[in-house]
Parts: C-alpha cells; sequence; structure tokens
C-alpha cells in the first residue's frame, strides 16, 4: 500500500513536466493549427541559452531566467512564424508537419554553432555545454529534498515544475477562452479567410500564437531542464514526444484535460514500472508504454469526426506543369540525367563517391515507399524507417542464422516490411491526417523500443552480418556493380508506380484520398485501397532497407531509427513528395550532402583552388541546412521540382499582359450595379472597373458598384459568373487586379481583408458565415464584445439563446446564417456584402433572413446579396443586376428584370424570344425557390 | 522556352563535375600508403603512416589531443623504426552510426589512411567495421563496441568488453574489497538499462558476484536506456526495498547521475558502483552532478590521472610538449593509449608498415605492455580479440572531486560454465 502511495505521488509529481509540455503543445495547436514535432527543440533551445546565460556568463537566476524565457523564446516565436510558419498556413498537412521537422533538427544547431565559434575564433571562455547534467533550473542547485511519509522523496526542481504546471494551465486555459487574444486565435485556426473578413489579422495572430507557444516550451524547457536531466535535444524531443500522448488526452484542445493527462501519465508509467512483470520480461516495454497511450488516444478521440459526405476535399491539387509538355521533353531531362549518373557510377567516380551515390540510391529506394503513401495515397506515415529496418533484420536473421541465400533474405524482408505496413495501416482506416501522422510516429517509437530491441530479432548486441551476394553476373560486393543495381531497382520501381498511377488501382486511390464517401458509394473499397498502398509502399521501403544493410554489409536496430525516418520525410518532401525523381535527388542529397560537408570537395583541373572548399568538421552545420530546407519548403511547400518547374511553366504562359479594367464590350455605357445614389444619398461603396481572377484566368471584367446606406442590392449569376469572386474581391481575399474600390471615399482597394472589415465592411462568404469549431456563443463574441450586445442578440434570435453553448457546426444551416446575421443585426456594419446567403435554406428560414437583410438596410446599411436564383432577398430589393461571365449584363430595378433575362443568365440564351407580352412578373408571384 | 530545361540540365551536369572533382581530390590527396585494396607491398622505410581516426568528440573532449600528444612523441624520437607518422585528426561522429560510417569510408578511400586510431564512440556500427576489415585496415580503439570483438583487424587497447561467456573480475573484486568483510555477507542489487547490453552485463556480475560468494538480491535491467526517466523514484524504491549493501548502477552517463543522487535521497546508504561517471573537470564544473554523486564508486578501465604513476607522467609531458593543457582526462586519456599500443603493434611489424603487415605482426603473437609503470594492459593478440584486459582502477566522488579508491591493477577473467 505504501509502495503504492509512493509510485502514484512520486508519479504524478513526475507527470507535472509532461503536463507542462503538454499544455504548451495544446495551445500552440490550437492558435496556429500546426502540431509542432519542434517544440522539444525551443525548449532545448531555451534552456540552452539559459545555461549558457546563467552558468557559462555567470548570471544570476532572475536576469538569466528572464533573458531566455521572456525575451529569447519569443524572438525565436516571431522568426520561426516569419520565416517558416506564416507562409505554411494555406500549405497541406504534410508540409506542415514536415516544416516543424526542419526546427527539430536545425534549432538546436543555432545556440550551440554560436559557440562554438564564439569559443573557438572570438575566444570567448563558455563551457561548450555539450555534456550537462542535472541541468541547473531556476531553483536552488543543487536541489532541496524532502523525505515525507511513506517513503515519499519530493525536491525543489520538482515542486517547481508542479507549481508552474498548474499555474500555467489555469491562465492558458483563461487566456483561450476567456479573452478576446484567444478568440481570436481560434477563430483563425477555424476558418483563417473568415477570421479576416470579421476583422482579425491572421498574420498577427500567428505571430502572437508562436511567440506564445515558443515563450511556453522556453518556460518548461529552462524550469524542468533539471527534470529533463541531460540537456540534449533527443532528451528533450522524446520528452516532448511522451507528452504528445497527453496532449492527445486532452484532443489537443483542452488544456486542462491534457494537464490532467500529463499527471496520469506520470502515474501509469510509475506503476508500470512498480508493478507490471511485463516491463522486466519484454526488453524496451517500459519505454513504449507513452506510446501505447498516445495510439490508444488517438484511435479513440482522434476520430475524424467531421461530416465526409458532401465536403470539398480540402486539399488542392497541385498544378502540374508538366501535363504541357509532350512525353519526351517531361521524359528527357530524367533520361539524360539517368544515362550521367550511370556513367559516372561506371567511369568517373572514385571508390569513396561512388559509394556515396550507391547508399543515397538506397536510400532512395525507402524514399520512393513516401511518394507512393505520402504523395499519392495522401497519407503520412512517419513509420516507414521501421518498416526498413525491421525488413533489413528479417533478411539479416535469416541470412545469418538460418543460411539462407540473399534473394531469400530479400524476399522474406519484403515479406516482413509488408506485414507490418498493414498493421500500421490500420489506424489509417480510422484516422486521418495529423491523426495518422502521429499514431504512425507512436507505432514507430513503440517498434524502436520494443521490437527492434528484442534479443532474438536484433541478435543481441551484434546485429546480422549480411555478406554482399554475387547474383549471377553481378557482384554485389563491388560498390559500383551495387549502385548501378539499385538504379535500376529504382528505375523498375518507378516505371511500376507510374502503370499503378494509370490503372484502375491508382485512379481508385485518387478516388479515396479525395473522398472516402464518394468513392464508398462509386462501389470502391476504401478499407482496400489503404492496405493496399500501405502494403505496397511497406514493400518498396522494405525493399530499400535490405538494400541499405547490406550496402552496410550489417543491420542493426540503431541506425535507421524512426527519428531518422523524420529527416527522410522532411528530404522528400522538400524536393517534391509527388514524384519519385525527387525521391532520388532526396536520396542522393541526404548520402552527399554529410560527405561534402564533412570532406569538402575541389574541381577538376583548371578551375582554381579557392573555389573548392575544405569542408567543416563542425557537426552543427548539416543540422542547419535542415533550417534552410524548413524555409524552402515554407516557399515552395509542394516540393522544389514543382517550384522551378513551375516558374518555367508560368514564362511560358504569361501571354501579354491583358488590360485592366478595360470598357464594356460594344463600347455601351456602363451598367452599374446599385439603386442610383439620390441628392442625399453618397454611395458607401463605390466600385470602378473590377477586374480580378485566379493566376492567368480572369474572372471579373470590370465591374461597377455604387452601394448606398440604406439600400439592398441584388445581384444575380448562375453558377461560374463570378458572384463569389466578386464577394471575395470587394472582401479583399482575392486580390483586384484592376481597379479601385471606395468604402467611404478611401481607396481600400489595396487593404487587406482585416483592414477593410475595421472600416466597416462585413462580407459573409458563400456557405455560411460562422465558424464552425467555436460555440454560438463565441462566433457572437467575435464581433459583439460586449455580453449585453451578446444578449440582445438573443432576444432578436431566442433560437439561438438556447444553443449558446453549442458549437456552430453543430447547427442546422439555417441557424448558422442567424449567428452571423444575429451579430451584424446587433452591430450592424457600414456595409454587408452576402454571398448566397439562402441557399439550401427552407423557405421560412429564407423569409427570416431576408426579414433580417431589411432590418439592417433600415439601419442605414448598404447590402449587396448576390444569388443564383431569383426570389430570396430579390423580393425586397432597392436594386438588381445581372452578372454573366464576369460582366454586368443588366442593372436596374427589381421590378424590370425579366424571367427571359434570367432564363438567359442560365441557359445563355433568351428563352422566349417573341413573347406575347412582355414578361412583366411581379416580385411577390416569383416562386420562393427561383426559377431553376 | 527551353530556360527551364537548361537550367536543368546545367545543374546535373554541374553536380557531376563536383563529384568528378571529388574524385580528382582523392588521386591528387591520397598520400603514400594510400593503396587500400589489401594487394600493397612493403612501404619503403622512410615513408610516413597516415593515421586518422573517429570519436564522439562531443562526449569524450580530447581524444585528438591525447592520440597527437602520442604520435608527436613518436615523431619527435625520429618516427617508428624509421617511419614519421602524419596523424590526419579525428572527425566527430556525434554518436550517429551513419555518421562515423561516413568518416571511416573517407578516411580509408580518400585520405587513404594504413590504420584507424585512435576510436573512441559509443557507436561504431559494424558498417564501419566491417568495412575496415574487408578493406584490410587495422583499426584501434576502446572495447566497449562490437567492432573490437571476434574481428582480426579490431585491436582494443582495453580488449573486447562484451564476450558473454567471459568474465573479468575486475569489476568486482576492488568493489568487494572496499566492502570488507565476508563477502557472503553481502547483498548486491544490479541495476542495467533496459536492452540486450544491460541484461548481458548485469549477467556477467552476478556470475562473478555468485562465484565470489556474495548474494544478488535483485537484478534489473529496466531502466530507460537512451533518455533518461522524469523520476526515479520506482527504481530507487524497488532497490532500497531489496535492501542490498551494494548498488551496480550500469547504464548511461544521465542515469548513473540521476539513479545515484535518488538513492541518496531515499536515505539509502550503502555502496553505489558504476561504469560511465569519471570525467575528470565535470565535478568542479558541474556541482549537481558533483552532490548526486557524493559517495559514489566509478570503475575506470584505464589509468586515471589521479593516480599520477611514471605513465601518467610521461602523459603530462606530452601534452605539454605539444602546448595542450597538461590534464589527462577520459577523452585525452582514451586516445592517448590507442595511440601508444598503435606505436608498438607499427614496432612490430618491422619494415611492413602497410595495413596488412602492421596486423599480420600485432594479431599473432604480439603483446602489449606500456613502456613507464601504471599503463593501461598488458595485452595480448589473439586472445584480447575476445576477453577484456582484466584491469581496472576503482575511483571515488569525495568532497566533489575523484579520488583514487583502488589504484589501476589487474585481475582475473573467470570461464562462465
Amino acid at each position: 500500500m505504501e509502495k503504492l502511495l509512493n509510485l502514484i505521488v512520486s508519479g504524478a509529481v513526475s507527470g507535472a513536466i509532461y503536463s507542462l509540455v503538454a499544455a504548451g503543445l495544446v495551445v500552440s495547436y490550437s492558435a496556429t493549427g500546426i502540431f509542432n514535432l519542434g517544440y522539444g527543440a525551443v525548449a532545448f533551445t531555451t534552456a540552452y541559452v539559459y545555461y549558457q546565460l546563467h552558468i557559462g556568463l555567470g548570471w544570476p537566476i532572475v536576469p538569466a531566467a528572464v533573458a531566455a524565457i521572456v525575451v529569447f523564446a519569443p524572438l525565436v516565436g516571431v522568426a520561426l512564424d516569419r520565416l517558416v510558419f506564416r507562409r505554411l498556413a494555406a500549405a497541406g498537412d504534410t508540409a506542415k508537419v514536415m516544416a516543424t521537422v526542419g526546427v527539430l533538427v536545425a534549432l538546436p544547431a543555432v545556440p550551440r554553432l554560436l559557440v562554438e565559434w564564439l569559443t573557438e575564433t572570438a575566444g570567448w571562455d563558455l563551457p561548450s555545454g555539450t555534456k550537462v547534467f542535472l541541468t541547473p533550473g531556476i531553483g536552488p542547485s543543487p536541489k532541496e529534498s524532502w523525505r515525507l511519509p511513506g517513503g515519499i522523496v519530493l525536491d525543489s526542481n520538482q515542486l517547481i515544475v508542479a507549481v508552474l504546471a498548474l499555474v500555467v494551465s489555469v491562465a492558458l486555459w483563461a487566456l483561450m477562452r476567456h479573452t478576446r487574444l484567444g478568440l481570436r486565435m481560434r477563430a483563425v485556426v477555424d476558418r483563417p479567410e473568415l477570421a479576416a473578413l470579421r476583422g482579425v489579422d491572421p498574420g498577427r495572430s500567428s505571430t502572437i500564437a508562436w511567440v506564445l507557444g515558443s515563450g511556453l516550451a522556453g518556460l518548461a524547457g529552462v524550469a524542468g531542464a533539471p527534470v529533463f536531466n541531460s540537456l540534449s535535444p533527443s532528451t528533450y524531443t522524446s520528452i516532448t514526444f511522451v507528452a504528445t500522448a497527453a496532449a492527445v488526452v486532452g484532443r489537443l484542445r483542452s488544456v486542462p484535460l491534457a494537464v490532467a493527462g500529463g499527471l496520469a501519465l506520470g502515474v501509469l508509467q510509475n506503476l508500470v514500472t512498480g508493478y507490471a512483470s511485463i516491463t522486466k520480461d519484454i526488453v524496451g516495454f517500459g519505454q513504449a508504454v507513452p506510446f501505447v497511450v498516445l495510439l490508444g488516444g488517438l484511435l479513440l478521440l482522434g476520430r475524424d469526426r467531421s461530416r465526409r459526405a458532401g465536403t470539398v476535399a480540402e486539399e488542392r491539387s497541385v498544378e502540374d506543369h508538366r501535363l504541357a509538355l509532350s512525353a519526351f521533353r517531361r521524359r528527357a531531362p530524367w533520361a539524360i540525367a539517368t544515362v550521367l549518373l550511370v556513367v559516372y557510377i561506371q567511369l568517373v567516380g572514385s571508390d569513396y563517391w561512388v559509394g556515396v551515390v550507391g547508399r543515397g540510391l538506397a536510400l532512395a529506394l525507402v524514399f520512393v515507399s513516401f511518394v507512393l503513401l505520402t504523395g499519392t495515397g495522401g497519407m503520412v506515415s512517419l513509420a516507414q524507417a521501421a518498416l526498413a529496418t525491421a525488413a533489413g533484420l528479417s533478411a539479416g536473421l535469416v541470412i545469418e542464422r538460418y543460411g539462407v541465400s540473399w534473394p531469400v533474405g530479400l524476399a522474406v524482408g519484403v515479406a516482413v516490411a509488408v506485414g507490418i505496413g498493414v498493421v500500421v495501416a490500420f489506424p489509417a482506416l480510422r484516422l486521418g491526417g495529423l491523426s495518422l501522422t502521429l499514431a504512425t510516429l507512436a507505432l514507430g517509437l513503440a517498434g524502436d523500443s520494443v521490437l527492434f530491441a528484442w534479443p532474438w530479432f536484433r541478435n543481441g548486441t551484434s546485429g546480422w552480418s549480411i555478406p554482399r551476394p554475387t547474383l549471377g553476373p553481378l557482384d554485389l560486393g563491388d560498390d559500383r556493380t551495387f549502385a548501378l543495381v539499385v538504379l535500376g531497382v529504382i528505375l523498375l520501381v518507378t516505371a511500376m508506380l507510374h502503370n499503378l498511377e494509370r490503372s484502375a488501382t491508382g485512379r481508385a486511390l485518387v478516388a479515396v484520398r479525395a473522398s472516402e464517401t464518394a468513392a464508398a458509394t462509386s462501389g470502391l473499397s476504401p478499407v482496400a485501397a489503404k492496405l493496399g498502398v500501405f502494403a505496397l509502399s511497406a514493400a518498396i521501403a522494405g525493399l530499400g532497407g535490405v538494400f541499405l544493410v547490406t550496402f552496410d554489409f550489417h543491420a542493426s536496430d540503431s541506425t535507421y531509427t524512426t527519428a531518422v525516418g523524420l529527416g527522410w520525410l522532411a528530404a522528400v518532401v522538400l524536393w517534391g513528395i509527388r514524384r519519385p525523381g525527387a525521391a532520388v535527388i532526396a536520396g542522393l542529397s541526404a548520402s552527399l550532402l554529410p560527405a561534402l560537408l564533412a570532406s569538402g570537395f575541389t574541381w577538376p583541373e583548371p578551375v582554381p583552388s579557392w573555389l573548392g572548399w575544405d569542408g567543416t568538421s563542425s557537426i552543427y552545420v548539416a543540422d542547419l541546412l535542415f533550417g534552410l530546407g524548413a524555409v524552402q519548403m515554407a516557399k515552395s511547400p509542394d516540393g522544389i521540382l514543382a517550384f522551378v518547374g513551375g516558374r518555367g511553366a508560368r514564362r511560358r504562359a504569361a501571354g501579354p499582359p491583358s488590360a485592366a479594367g478595360d470598357p464594356a464590350p460594344g463600347g455601351e455605357a456602363r451598367r452599374v450595379i446599385g439603386a442610383p445614389a439620390g441628392a442625399d444619398r453618397t454611395p458607401l461603396l463605390t466600385v470602378r472597373g473590377l477586374t480580378a481572377g485566379y493566376g492567368a484566368v480572369g474572372v471579373l471584367h470590370g465591374i461597377d458598384l455604387d452601394l448606398a446606406p440604406g439600400t439592398l442590392t441584388v445581384v444575380i449569376g448562375a453558377n461560374g459568373a463570378g458572384k463569389s469572386t466578386l464577394c471575395s474581391t470587394l472582401g479583399g481575399l482575392v486580390p483586384a487586379t484592376g481597379g479601385r474600390i471606395e468604402l467611404d471615399g478611401r481607396d481600400v482597394t489595396g487593404t487587406a481583408p482585416h483592414g477593410r472589415a475595421r472600416a466597416g465592411l462585413m462580407v459573409l462568404p458563400e456557405s455560411r458565415g460562422a465558424f464552425p469549431g467555436l460555440t454560438v456563443e463565441d462566433n457572437l463574441a467575435l464581433w459583439l464584445d460586449r455580453a449585453e450586445e451578446r444578449e440582445q442578440a438573443y432576444e432578436r434570435f431566442p433560437a439561438l439563446g438556447a444553443r449558446r453553448h453549442l458549437l456552430a457546426r453543430d447547427l442546422s444551416g439555417g441557424e448558422q446564417q442567424m449567428v452571423t446575421l444575429a451579430a451584424a443585426c446587433v452591430r450592424p456594419p457600414r456595409v454587408l456584402v452576402a454571398d448566397e446567403p439562402t441557399l439550401g435554406l427552407a423557405p421560412l428560414v429564407v423569409a427570416q433572413v431576408v426579414a433580417a437583410f431589411e432590418e439592417l438596410r433600415a439601419e442605414g446599411v448598404a447590402v449587396l446579396v448576390v444569388e443564383e436564383k431569383i426570389g430570396g432577398a430579390l423580393v425586397a430589393a432597392d436594386a438588381c443586376a445581372t452578372l454573366r461571365l464576369g460582366e454586368v449584363t443588366w442593372a436596374g430595378r427589381p421590378a424590370d428584370l425579366d424571367t427571359a433575362r434570367v432564363g438567359e443568365l442560365h441557359l445563355g440564351r433568351v428563352i422566349d424570344p417573341e413573347p406575347a407580352e412582355p414578361a412583366l412578373l411581379p416580385p411577390s408571384v416569383l416562386p420562393a425557390g427561383g426559377l431553376t | 522556352m527551353h530556360r527551364q530545361r537548361r537550367t536543368a540540365l546545367v545543374a546535373v551536369i554541374a553536380l557531376l563535375a563536383l563529384l568528378a572533382g571529388c574524385g580528382e581530390s582523392e588521386r591528387s590527396g591520397g598520400s603514400g600508403g594510400s593503396d587500400t585494396d589489401g594487394g600493397g607491398g612493403d612501404t619503403a622505410a622512410g615513408e610516413e603512416i597516415v593515421v586518422g581516426g573517429v570519436a564522439q568528440l562531443q562526449f569524450y573532449e580530447g581524444v585528438d589531443v591525447g592520440a597527437r600528444a602520442r604520435f608527436e612523441r613518436a615523431n619527435r624520437d625520429g618516427g617508428v623504426n624509421g617511419h614519421p607518422i602524419r596523424f590526419l585528426g579525428v572527425e566527430d561522429d556525434n554518436a550517429d552510426p551513419q555518421r562515423n560510417t561516413t568518416i571511416i569510408r573517407d578516411l580509408v578511400q580518400q585520405e587513404g589512411v594504413t590504420a584507424v586510431v585512435p576510436i573512441t564512440s559509443d557507436t561504431f556500427p559494424a558498417a564501419s567495421s566491417d568495412f575496415l576489415a574487408e578493406n584490410e585496415v587495422p583499426y584501434v580503439g576502446w572495447g566497449v563496441n562490437p567492432g573490437f570483438c571476434g574481428s582480426e583487424w579490431g585491436f582494443a587497447f582495453t580488449g573486447c568488453l562484451l564476450n558473454p561467456s567471459v568474465v573479468n573480475s575486475s569489476l568486482v573484486d576492488p568493489v568487494l574489497e572496499v566492502a570488507g568483510g565476508d563477502p557472503s555477507e553481502l547483498k548486491v542489487a544490479l541495476q542495467a538499462g533496459d536492452n540486450p547490453q544491460g541484461e548481458g552485463g548485469n549477467a556477467l556480475y552476478e556470475a562473478i558476484l555468485t562465484d565470489r560468494g556474495a548474494q544478488v538480491v535483485y537484478n534489473e535491467s529496466d531502466l530507460p536506456p537512451v533518455d533518461p526517466p522524469t523520476s526515479y523514484a520506482p527504481w530507487a524504491q524497488a532497490i532500497t526495498a531489496a535492501d542490498p549493501d551494494i548498488v551496480y548502477v550500469s547504464t548511461n552517463f544521465p542515469n548513473e547521475v540521476g539513479l545515484t543522487g535518488a538513492l541518496r535521497d531515499a536515505g539509502y546508504d550503502g555502496l553505489t558502483v558504476g561504469f560511465t561517471t569519471y570525467t575528470p573537470g565535470l565535478l568542479e564544473e558541474q556541482p549537481n552532478v558533483a552532490d548526486a554523486l557524493e559517495g559514489h564508486l566509478i570503475n575506470v578501465q584505464l589509468p586515471p590521472q589521479e593516480s599520477d604513476s611514471p605513465a601518467i607522467q610521461q602523459l603530462r609531458e606530452d601534452l605539454e610538449a605539444i602546448d595542450e593543457p597538461t590534464d589527462a582526462t577520459f577523452g585525452v586519456a582514451q586516445g592517448y593509449w590507442q595511440a601508444d599500443l598503435f606505436i608498438q603493434m607499427l614496432e612490430a611489424a618491422g619494415d611492413d608498415v602497410s595495413g596488412p603487415g602492421i596486423q599480420a605482426a600485432a594479431a599473432d603473437g604480439f603483446s602489449y605492455e606500456p613502456v613507464d609503470e601504471g599503463g593501461p594492459g598488458p595485452l595480448s593478440f589473439p586472445e584480447n580479440f575476445d576477453v577484456s584486459a582484466p584491469c581496472a582502477a576503482l575511483v571515488a566522488v569525495e568532497d566533489g572531486a575523484y579520488g583514487i579508491e583502488k589504484p589501476f591493477s589487474c585481475f582475473e577473467n573467470l570461464e562462465l560454465g
């Protein structure tokens, strides 16, 4: 009993460090939408800076801690935000996660490189800080420790961390849930564009979130340093991975739950160590406990609950400039590169560099598995290195222990990789996105600590010898032959992948990736497709793994770890995750760069020797390259190859620039949207000659608009007429390519969305202007800061009052529209632009929406409503216009709008060229649902 | 129009030219003794011998300095059998196995070394050692890596420390002496890391402790082997519950410091013994570590500088001669004694100082004994390809400084039944 109590108390105390880290992870994630795998690196870097200030320069604790936690760490946050993450806001999950891997590797190298330079070059007397244990924290050093009844031992460092964890969690919970700053940050993560339209500056919010997140990481790193024990980046990172389990317990959203999860995790670890005999019997099981918790937590809590049917795939497809090229021109550069590589391997390269290239090619083979799984299949797996290791160890096991031939060993290795790959695939059946990434990370780490620590599997401490085989005429003992054989295998696998992409299976994969529900209704099996792609990519990773260990003459558990695998995926993403060619370049560069950095290079004879380089002996320089990689990734999330190729393609495509703001065709007088301004009504929003579009495609071709206060204007257009583009351009989400937008006489053409919102322009984008992930109360609070105002809104729309604590995504479409309009009704904007506000709503609800617009008009708001169908707001409109192919085809009073004209909008021609009588339909008789 | 493709092509050609240049550097930069294919004949007398090493320099600071001090003395004395030694220095592998292999391949294929000396790293993968054996390059290092066990090309100045069936009694005997009294009265707890190395080590300690009559009351290998846990309470509690007189903590540096401190905090007042925390200079810099280790015993497999024997005095003189601080830290001593072993191998090789020549002379019937009293060893090969030199010193942490508890001396190797 005493033992139990002791374990529980000491576990909870030691779990406080997980709580502190998990709280920071949750806040960073909920404020930036990016799960920062480099969080531990930020903590380490701050702790290292603190150590150098406090111990190296002898600063007292308080100034050193303030300088590190309050000044340095937030500056790191600003730098990360500006250089990397802000630009990645719109990128896919893979690029985001992989950029954080760049941070994980590169950041700790920065201060250590600086210290190395200061001591070696500038002659400072600083400790290297590379061999520091029981690192001093912010408490007394050496620590005070107390022995309590029951054998419980507490010390000052643990107490400091525990108190900080509690204080920080309460403060964070209050900040995120009960302050405007927290609300704005949550809004930006939920729907960044909508947040901008509501006046939230997404850039500023992102900076604040990174500053806050880095500060928290720094606090955990400095105060927790004695508990972390060893001042090394890997220790900090592994504790961060463990704390991730606690963050997942809080569903990555709730700080209090994450803190509780951290404490529980500490207790669980202690109990498992103290009681479970399984930890004694299975090598490594003790370390795997947090990863089992992480995996279990993800499977239970991480399921993607959002509506899958009827949603549009979030991930945009990558513009592939090569589609415009002929097959020959697409392939020619690669063919030439292959020939040159063969020539180099066979004739030019020295033994050493051919060895480096051969190893790079074996790595590239593993990397190709990422192209299939992540590039084509859209699923991120961080367990691929574990698959390669498993294949290598199994091949070594059967070759050395059972004496089978190398090809049989290869087959066994690939088969084992496929088997494990299918196991790894199971979370993918349930999870997607970040949850899948973390689940595969957990599986990989658990594999490292349990499966690959199994003495039978890894042959005790010595690993397995793998003699290089001779396959017919091919002696793989020769590095040149080895490199050529691997190159051949890569070409075969690449050809197979190309065929796969064009086959029915490949189309099924793409379909499942785009929408599981749609694929399932089309008779495809998402389960089969996902398992298939995991199995195949595992086979490729296994193949590469066996070639890697064959190159090394040896298979061991420690060379290709999951942590190393993080860097692998980052390297492939850097070059372009969708192309096998990028995987090859990534593999070669992963092998060549460290070698070049270490040994330098010289040019052939005529080039002067000073153009060469002796290489560096610093171990930090290679790490820094990862940081540059992350910065480059932020610039081109689709990879360097797409970036370079795309630039060329854009140059080719760029014709003469289109004339902006060209007059309406036919020299007719321009049609101006909006009611004619009376003497007392100066237009509030004036638009002249507005053009806009996406890339080379122009959508709006010279729009003129006058919105006077207290008027309701309706624009009608069919699909593709440019309605949503008009709204987005007015809101500032789509930049105008020509023309001018004036709000109350002030030119806002170049103003950012949040600037326009703050000037009084409110845009309700298509498909509801509510934040689905925020409660009704929070949605209102974003616009209505005072509680009385929100009460007014509930009085005006009582249905919302009853649902004020529900998430907006759980409301009906009409209620979501009400949330937005309620906010606008209580504190009216000056101009309101609504994009298809009645789309898909029941007639009764449409009437309520229209009533809200009328109310706003009565308050003096200039209202612009864009609709696809007549009906809805048209009934109440003062002015009306039709939009077709980005031009205003008609403008006038609603009463003058005839059916023929509307039909023309949708059908491209006038329905009845010779009506018996002009079809003047009074608005009142128009069917509510419109004509179509 | 075709600019993008041309850019790609230019880039590819530039890369190839660069690689060709790297090849060029190999051909022009390699000096004598670069023939690594094993067919190399005798190197002419007086020709220099090229050696370079690899170490985890961040952790074992000074490996390069120690080796250089010894090689420079040999050169001042006119070289070994007239051959000067060109020491290329030591590259840092940062305990990264891939980096280690890259460095080894670079030393052999680019720099054309005759032998790789010194090697002091927690990671010396088989990809490195097998490559050296394959290319017939002898290598000298520390017997904690598998590459120094069972390979006729790997010479460790400690002998092979990983033989699972031969126990080195220097791990136990000095400790039992310090504990005093009748060994059968002593209760011993063994705590190792959660990996095969930890489990194997504990089995060896248990075998020899049992042989000496002591009782092993606790034997667990479940400490996280790489990154330290956030609390040592469960282990401290389980160990103290077994009520031992001696606790062996055989794991990595942070765990040894952490668990030893936690045992003291929990009220344990018996002996603690470890293997990794002898790092001269560290206690003065890090009072927390000194505090946690107060009273701790450390089994050190090389002569500690605190002993001030003639061998240590010579070491200090050699350091002084190359204008380095005379502090013989663990890393400095590692580099120095490995270089010392290699020089005696060279002496044994006579005129054939090619890699295979040195190996042939040293692998069969060669004995190493330091010239000055108080150095490591003695060693003899081929025996020490498989077993360790059963020698160690016992260092104690007293008042925040290392002191010699039992001087460096040799015991016996026992075959396990």
